[in-house]
């Protein structure tokens, strides 16, 4: 019995155990596909840049994967992410050296900034009613707009916000001497999100407003309370992300980071979370950003020959069919189940008739 | 059953457009396959900030046709476009570069700090590294002390640059026969960066001392602009006030701002003659009027992009060869209404 218990619990933490197989199974032969173009493509160099590039958007995939189970969307995690490493920096005053500004004040800065962005997408969403789409589509350019003015304002210049390159900074987020330590965060923040989504109340109650959110509310749950903190989680992970990416990326545009969030959607619904809510796959998110980051240096490979096509290009154009291609297995395996469903829906309504005669 | 059959689909969606990528032909020749069969001594992989404006086509032209020439294998990638955000872009490339089988050179310009990794990774395959166009980003913040594998810099001389506008716009006053003691030649200088303080220093410098050998004393006055805010327009009405005779522009958003100006009102400005910097359609307009409609572009100086990408990718080859290496500056190219249709094909003038 306590067996079974225990089977069921970590298959409910496992959910979407089959679709994460095929998605393995899918990466696989990518990583394989990519090796045999290219075999630098397993390169200790190049798998160890490509775990340093999965990083920021896994990351942004795990926050958001929270509100696209309660059936929304943040267009805003991409600017949000950027903006808040921008404002940070030109706060602080940080510099390409780690001794000029106050690096360490960025930390708290940049997650603040992104824990309200999250709440101002919460509250537009939950209590304004604004679709989430137009709700966080307004934030997307606010957010983008507001840092960097803010930035040129303190700055006196709309040049480049610039990052130490290396130093303790990187130590903790990317680079702990040679080992991709932002590999190990993403563990510990994937098995939280794993915890949080399927084991708490929190997680829980997303999932049933995305499933059903009138039911969810008849049923006395407080809806716009845990939508707000479905955004929130969305925001701090999206200003969590920032670390990572600015430690990596330590030169940042103002007014930049559009186009991110596309890429982290795209992982959560390859990774198999239901585009229109109430079910949700933490694996299968982090397994979607990683599908992403070897296509697209496998893809940067195999055209390094300058064949003149640009890999970035072709890389829009295959994530493309590979998120429709995902989002169409969700559609198929929701037909299956609907196909079952039917037959005894029918049989009830030629029940009721004799009963009322 | 319908999931894997959809799944199989999508596999063989990827793989077409993989394999139509493939870098399998090479229909001309020109470009190496980057990916494994190397032909000749090796591979030199060119990673720039762009790829597709004219300015990297000709540069990658410049590159490929280097390589070709001393028996190497250039590739050449570039993000799509030269914003900050595309650095992870472009340093999937570099790792991509340091990957590539039979490697033996980097030729780089990056568009952002975050190399160092990548940076260090060359150092330790003894793979040197050429900057060119503004080469590493942030004065080599990226470099890690010791682990330095940058061997030179190829980039346009400013300087040098501005002397060749001097000398050819020198040449047309002096076969016009215009000049005289205290011919009034105006400067608008676009900002205060090294680049337009070295354009209009280079040009004054050498106008000068072109003068001076023919005993001339010019009559110079520069105008130090900061943005294309109208500011230039405003420098252009001073040096008319002024009495200038002739002008020069050191880059292409003069010209944007000054053209209008004086196509709009052709008779204030009819005796004056100009001279430019850059390409661009309005350059283009310009110089194809031929003093037909407003005053005359007498010619104006193009970034020298094919050059860039040549002696960058030989400065890579002499390192390689055991030769002594040192920085190349580039001058630029002198363009006039006999010369620019040409220039345009090989991509070094630009409508853009």
């Amino acid at each position: 019995m306590s067996n079974n218990k225990t089977l069921t619990k970590a298959k409910s933490l496992l959910s979407g155990g089959k679709q994460n197989f095929v998605i393995i199974l899918a990466a696989v032969v990518l990583f394989v596909v990519f090796y045999l173009i290219n075999p630098g493509f397993a390169n200790k160099g190049n798998l160890l840049t490509m775990t340093k590039a999965l990083v920021p958007y896994a990351i942004l995939s795990l926050g958001v994967t929270f509100v696209i189970a309660t059936g929304g969307i943040d267009l805003s995690i991409g600017t949000v992410c950027f903006g808040s490493a921008v404002l940070a920096g030109a706060l602080c005053k940080t510099g390409v050296s780690a001794d000029e500004g106050t690096l360490w004040l960025t930390i708290p800065i940049i997650l603040v900034t992104g824990l309200v962005f999250g709440l101002i997408n919460g509250l537009l969403v939950a209590k304004c009613k604004i679709a989430p789409f137009i709700a966080t589509l307004g934030s997307m350019l606010f957010s983008r707009g507001l840092t960097a003015v803010v930035a040129e304002a303190v700055r006196g210049t709309s040049s480049a916000i610039k990052y130490p390159s290396t130093g303790w900074f990187q130590k903790i987020f990317t680079n702990l001497n040679g080992f991709p330590i932002g590999i190990v965060w993403v563990l510990g923040l994937t098995i939280i999100c794993m915890v949080v989504m399927y084991k708490t109340k929190i997680g829980r109650y997303i999932l049933a407003i995305g499933s059903n959110e009138e039911a969810a509310r008849l049923s006395g749950i407080n809806t716009d309370k845990y939508k707000i903190i479905a955004y929130v989680i969305c925001g701090v992970f999206a200003s969590m992300a920032a670390l990572f990416y600015v430690a990596a990326n330590p030169s940042l545009n103002l007014a930049a980071g559009n186009g991110m969030e596309l890429d982290a959607v795209a992982g959560v619904y390859i990774g198999g979370t239901s585009t229109t809510g109430g079910s949700a796959t933490i694996i299968g998110t982090i397994l979607g950003a990683m599908i992403l980051v070897i296509i697209r240096q496998g893809l940067n490979l195999a055209m390094a020959g300058g064949v003149g096509i640009s890999a970035t290009n072709i890389t829009y154009a295959v994530t493309g069919i590979i998120v429709v291609g995902a989002v169409m297995l969700d559609v198929l395996k929701k037909k299956n189940a609907a196909k079952v469903k039917i037959p005894v829906a029918e049989e009830k309504k030629k029940q009721e008739p004799q009963v009322k005669a | 059953m319908k999931k894997l059959i959809a799944l199989l689909l999508a596999m063989v969606m990827v793989l077409g457009l993989v394999a139509c990528g493939t870098p399998a032909e090479k229909p001309d020749g020109t470009e190496g396959t980057g990916t494994g069969t190397a032909e000749g001594k090796g591979t030199i992989a060119v990673v720039a900030k762009g790829e597709t404006h004219a300015f990297w086509q000709a540069v990658k032209a410049g590159a490929v046709d280097a390589g070709k020439a001393a028996g190497y294998n250039v590739t050449f990638q570039g993000p799509t476009s030269e914003s900050e955000s595309e650095v992870p872009n472009q340093r999937n490339m570099v790792e991509s570069a340091l990957n590539t089988k039979d490697i033996k050179a980097i030729v780089l310009a990056t568009i952002g700090t975050g190399f160092v990794d990548q940076l260090v990774a060359a150092y330790d395959k003894g793979l040197p590294v050429v900057e060119f166009d503004s080469g590493l980003y942030s004065n080599g913040a990226d470099i890690t002390e010791g682990k330095d594998p940058t061997i030179g810099s190829v980039a346009t001389d400013n300087k040098k640059a501005g002397a060749v506008v001097a000398e050819n716009f020198y040449a047309y006053l002096k076969a016009q026969n215009v000049l005289a003691n205290g011919y009034k030649v105006g400067i608008i200088q676009h900002d205060s960066t090294s680049t337009g303080i070295d354009r209009a220093g280079g040009f004054k410098e050498k106008i000068e001392e072109l003068a001076k050998a023919d005993n001339i004393t010019l009559d110079i006055n520069l105008q130090e602009k900061q943005n294309n805010a109208g500011e230039y327009k405003l420098g252009l009405t001073a040096l008319k006030e002024w009495g200038a005779q002739a002008i020069f522009m050191t880059n292409e958003g003069v010209v944007n701002e000054v053209f209008p100006e004086v196509k709009d009102n052709a008779g204030d400005y009819k005796e004056i003659l100009f001279c430019g910097f850059d390409a661009g359609t309005n350059q283009y307009d310009w110089i194809k009027d031929a003093g037909a409609t407003c005053a005359l572009l007498v010619g104006s100086v193009a970034q020298d992009s094919y050059s860039i990408g040549a002696e960058a990718v030989k400065l890579a080859i002499a390192k390689l060869e055991g030769k002594e290496v040192a920085d190349v500056g580039i001058g630029g190219q002198w363009y006039n209404k006999d010369n620019i249709d040409e220039l345009k094909g090989k991509n070094i003038f630009y409508m853009g």
